[in-house]
C-alpha cells in the first residue's frame, strides 16, 4: 500500500502523511522524496517511529548521504551480479549481491551474500559470515529493496 | 417441506428492478458511441458487464479480459467504478421512490422494494411492475440522459421472496416485459422447478462449489432439490444444503437467524455547525460505522439492510436503504454512505449544509462470518491499516492515496495499476490483486523489473562500428549490441536518433557485457489503431545495470530498469 504524492509535499504535509502512516503500518518503504523533511520534524517523526516500534526504509541520496532520519542501519550492496544472461540468448535468472550491513546499532559490520532476486523474484541467502572486516568501502549503492510489487512470480 | 414454513413469518412479496448490465449504461454515456457498439466493463481483468452487441458475439460476465477480446476483438474496454455507477443509477432510485415506499437499493443497476401496497394502488402487479420499468426507462433516458439501447433496458419482476423476483426480474429484462409470478409458495415453486440450480449461486449467492456439488450429484434443476426430503437435505448438506432447498421449494429465502433489531440501533450525529463538505460527512460517517459495526459485533450479529440519511438545515432529506445479503462491514457502510452524498449533492437538490446523518440497521442476522485470526487471514493490524488509509486520505487527498491492482498485460507497466484506496476493498485485497492463474502469454519472466519507467525514456543502442542496432521484420538481430547511450533530454523528444554516438545532450555511453533478445511480441494486430509491434532485450552494462529495452517502429527505448 504505497502513498504517491503526485506533486511536492511541504515539510508540514510530510509530517503528517509520515505520522499517518507510521500510526497505521509496521513497515514503510519511502522514496527519494522524503529528502526534503527538515531535520526537526524528522527527530520527532524518528521519536515516534521507535514508540510504535515501525522500520522504515530510506533510499540513500547522492553520494550515500542518510537524508534526514539518520539511520540505524545501513544497508550497503555490492558486488553485484546478474546470472543468466549471454552473448544474444538467456535470461536474467537472478542476482548475487554481497550485501553489508552497518551502522550505530551494530557493533561490527555483517556481511551476506544474497541472491536478490532469485529466479522466482524472492530473496534468498546464499551465505552469511560476521566478519571484522576492514571496511574499505566503494560508494554506497541506494538501498535495493525489492518492492513486493515487483515479487509477482 | 410446506409444513415446514407453516410457522415461519410469510414471505414477503418483493418486486425487484434489474438492469442487467448497469456498469455498461454509465460507461458507455462518456464516450458518444452508437448503442450496437460492442463494450466491456471490467474489475480484476475480470468482466463484470457487457452490451448485449458484446453478449451476441459470445462474451459473457466472469470471463478474462483476453477471452472476451478473442471472442469479439472490436470490444471497447472500460475500466469498473462503481461510485460513477451509483452516482447515475441515483435518478433511477429517486424516480421509482417517489412511487413506491421504502425503495432498497441492492447495488448500482438494482432496486428491490414491498411490492403489496403500489400494486394494490396501480391496479394489479402487471400494471404496477410496467408503470415502474417505463419510469425508471424515463429517469434514465431523459433526466439522466443516458442511453440504455445498448443493454436491452430495465426488467422488473415481481414474485414471493427476493430469490424468485431477482430470478423474474432477470427474465423480464431478457424479455424486456415485466415477469409477475403469482403469490404463493406452490405457484413460485412451480416457477423455479425447471429453471438450472447455477441460479442458486448467482442470484442468491450461495456457493459455487456447492452448486456444483449438486450438478455431479444430477441435480441439475431447482424442482428436483426442492423434491427431496428436507431432513435429508439438511443430514446431506448441512445448513447451507437447508438453505438451498428453502429457496429452491420457494420457501422464505432470508438467510438463517435474520431479525429485524429492536428500534433504538441507530446510531446518528448532529452537528452543531452545518457541515458542506462530504469528505468530512464521510469521515463521520466512518465513526458511526464503526460504532455500530463494533456494537453488533460484540453481540455476534451483523446487519444486512442498512437505512442511511442525511438532513440539511433547510429541512431536504435524503434518506436511502442499502441492503448486502454477506453483510454490511464499516468499509461497506461508509463506501454507501459516500455514494448516497455524492449522487445527492450532484443532482443539485441540496442547498444547504447537513445538520444530522444517520444509520440505522433494519435488518440483522447472526454473523456467522469473520474471526480475526491469530496466523494469517485477518487481524487487528490490518484494521489499524485501514484506519491509516482513511486518515493519509484526509491529510493528502484521495487522488494520492493508491493502493496496487493486478490488471495483467505483457509490459512492465501493465501488470499492476493503481486504484484510489478510497475505492477498493482494503480488508479483503485477495481478489484485487489475484494474478490470473494461468500465465499470461507474451508477459516478461521472472524476475520482474523492479523500476519502470512510464513513458519510456529514449535510448540509443549501437554495435561495434557504432552503428544503430535493428531489427528485421522476421527478428533477426542487424548486430550485436556493443553500447548503448541514454539520452538525457525528456522523454519522448524526437529529432535524434541514428545520428552515430557522442553527440551532445546524451548520457554517458555504457559498453554492454552481455544482452539477450529479441523477445518480439505483438499486440492487438486486428486493430490498425492501437496495433504495437514490438522487440524486447534485455542488456546488461558492463556497469552491473540490467536494462529492459524496447524496440518499436526503429527506435529504442528504456522501458525498465531492474535494479
Amino acid at each position: 500500500m504505497v502513498a504517491e504524492p503526485a506533486q511536492r509535499f511541504d515539510d508540514a504535509q510530510w509530517a503528517d502523511v509520515l505520522a499517518a502512516m507510521i500510526d497505521g503500518f509496521d513497515v514503510l518503504l519511502l522514496g527519494p522524496g522524503v529528502h526534503g523533511v527538515r531535520a526537526g520534524t524528522a527527530r520527532r517523526l524518528s521519536a515516534r517511529l521507535q514508540q510504535r516500534g515501525a522500520v522504515m526504509f530510506t533510499v540513500a541520496g547522492v553520494g550515500g548521504a542518510p537524508g534526514p532520519f539518520g539511520a540505524d542501519l545501513r544497508f550497503v550492496a555490492t558486488d553485484t551480479a546478474w546470472q543468466g544472461l549471454g552473448e544474444g540468448h538467456g535470461v536474467a535468472r537472478g542476482r548475487r549481491v554481497s550485501v553489508q550491513l552497518d551502522g550505530r546499532r551494530v557493533p561490527r559490520a555483517r556481511r551476506a551474500e544474497l541472491w536478490l532476486p532469485t529466479a522466482d523474484g524472492a530473496v534468498e541467502a546464499v551465505s552469511f559470515t560476521v566478519a571484522p572486516l576492514p571496511v574499505p568501502l566503494p560508494a554506497p549503492l541506494s538501498v535495493p529493496l525489492s518492492v513486493p510489487l515487483s515479487a509477482t512470480g | 417441506m410446506r409444513s415446514s414454513s407453516v410457522t415461519r413469518t410469510p414471505v414477503p412479496r418483493l418486486g425487484v428492478l434489474w438492469c442487467p448490465h448497469w456498469p455498461v449504461v454509465v460507461a458507455s454515456a462518456s464516450s458518444a458511441q452508437s448503442a450496437s457498439e460492442p463494450v466491456v466493463v471490467l474489475h480484476a481483468n475480470q468482466v463484470v458487464a457487457h452490451s448485449a452487441a458484446a453478449g451476441a458475439e459470445g462474451v459473457a460476465v466472469g470471463q478474462r479480459r483476453r477471452d472476451a477480446q478473442a471472442r469479439c476483438p472490436s470490444v471497447r474496454v472500460e475500466q469498473h467504478d462503481p461510485a460513477s455507477d451509483a452516482r447515475a443509477f441515483e435518478q433511477v432510485v429517486r424516480a421509482v421512490g417517489a412511487m413506491v415506499p421504502r425503495v432498497e437499493v441492492t447495488e448500482p443497476g438494482m432496486l428491490t422494494f414491498m411490492s403489496r401496497g403500489p400494486s394494490r394502488y396501480f391496479g394489479g402487479d402487471a400494471a404496477m411492475a410496467a408503470t415502474v420499468a417505463r419510469v425508471a426507462t424515463e429517469a434514465v433516458t431523459t433526466t439522466a440522459g443516458l442511453s440504455l439501447a445498448g443493454v436491452g433496458g430495465f426488467g422488473v419482476g415481481v414474485a414471493d421472496g427476493r430469490f424468485a423476483a431477482g430470478i423474474a426480474a432477470r427474465r423480464a429484462a431478457r424479455r424486456a416485459q415485466p415477469v409477475v409470478i403469482e403469490p404463493g409458495q406452490q405457484a413460485t415453486a412451480t416457477f423455479l422447478a425447471p429453471l438450472p440450480v447455477r441460479l442458486l449461486s448467482v442470484v442468491a449467492g450461495v456457493s459455487p462449489e456447492f452448486v456444483h456439488l449438486l450438478n455431479r450429484l444430477g441435480l441439475h434443476h431447482l424442482g428436483s432439490l426442492a423434491a427431496l426430503p428436507e431432513a435429508d437435505v439438511l443430514a446431506r448438506f448441512g445448513p447451507q444444503g437447508a438453505f438451498a432447498h428453502r429457496l429452491a421449494g420457494g420457501g422464505d429465502d432470508r438467510l438463517p437467524g435474520t431479525h429485524d433489531p429492536p428500534a433504538g440501533m441507530q446510531v446518528q450525529r448532529v452537528f452543531e455547525q452545518p457541515v458542506h463538505h462530504s469528505d468530512a460527512l464521510v469521515f463521520v460517517a466512518r465513526q458511526l460505522a464503526e460504532e455500530l459495526v463494533g456494537g453488533l459485533a460484540a453481540e455476534g450479529r451483523v446487519c444486512t439492510r442498512l437505512v442511511v440519511a442525511a438532513d440539511t438545515e433547510h429541512g431536504e432529506h435524503s434518506e436511502r436503504l442499502w441492503y448486502r445479503s454477506s453483510g454490511l462491514g464499516a468499509a461497506a457502510m461508509v463506501e454507501r454512505v459516500r455514494w448516497q452524498l455524492d449522487a445527492w449533492a450532484q443532482h443539485g437538490s441540496i442547498t444547504a449544509g447537513v445538520v444530522l446523518l444517520r444509520l440505522d440497521p433494519v435488518e440483522l442476522r447472526s454473523d456467522d462470518g469473520v474471526q480475526l485470526g491469530l496466523w494469517g487471514g485477518r487481524t487487528q493490524a490490518d484494521e489499524w491499516a485501514v484506519r491509516a488509509v482513511a486518515r493519509l486520505v484526509a491529510v493528502a487527498g484521495e487522488q494520492l492515496v493508491l493502493v496496487p491492482a493486478a490488471q495483467g498485460g505483457r509490459q512492465p507497466h501493465d501488470a499492476y495499476t493503481w486504484v484510489p484506496a478510497v475505492t477498493a476493498d482494503l480488508l479483503e485485497p485477495a481478489e484485487r490483486l489475484a494474478v490470473a492463474d494461468r500465465p499470461w502469454p507474451g508477459r516478461l519472466p521472472s524476475p520482474s523489473p523492479s523500476v519502470v519507467h512510464h513513458p519510456a525514456r529514449p535510448i540509443d543502442v549501437f554495435d561495434i562500428t557504432g552503428a544503430p542496432v535493428t531489427v528485421t521484420g522476421r527478428g533477426a538481430v542487424s548486430a550485436p549490441p556493443y553500447a548503448v547511450q541514454l539520452s538525457s533530454s525528456s522523454a519522448g523528444s524526437s529529432g535524434h536518433g541514428s545520428s552515430g554516438h557522442g553527440s551532445s545532450g546524451h548520457g554517458a555511453l555504457e559498453p554492454v557485457e552481455s544482452w539477450a533478445g529479441p523477445w518480439p511480441v505483438e499486440e492487438r494486430w486486428w486493430d490498425t489503431a492501437r496495433h504495437r509491434r514490438m522487440a524486447r532485450f534485455q542488456v546488461l552494462t558492463r556497469s552491473g545495470r540490467l536494462l529492459l529495452l524496447t524496440l518499436e517502429r526503429g527506435r529504442w527505448w528504456l522501458t525498465a530498469e531492474y535494479c
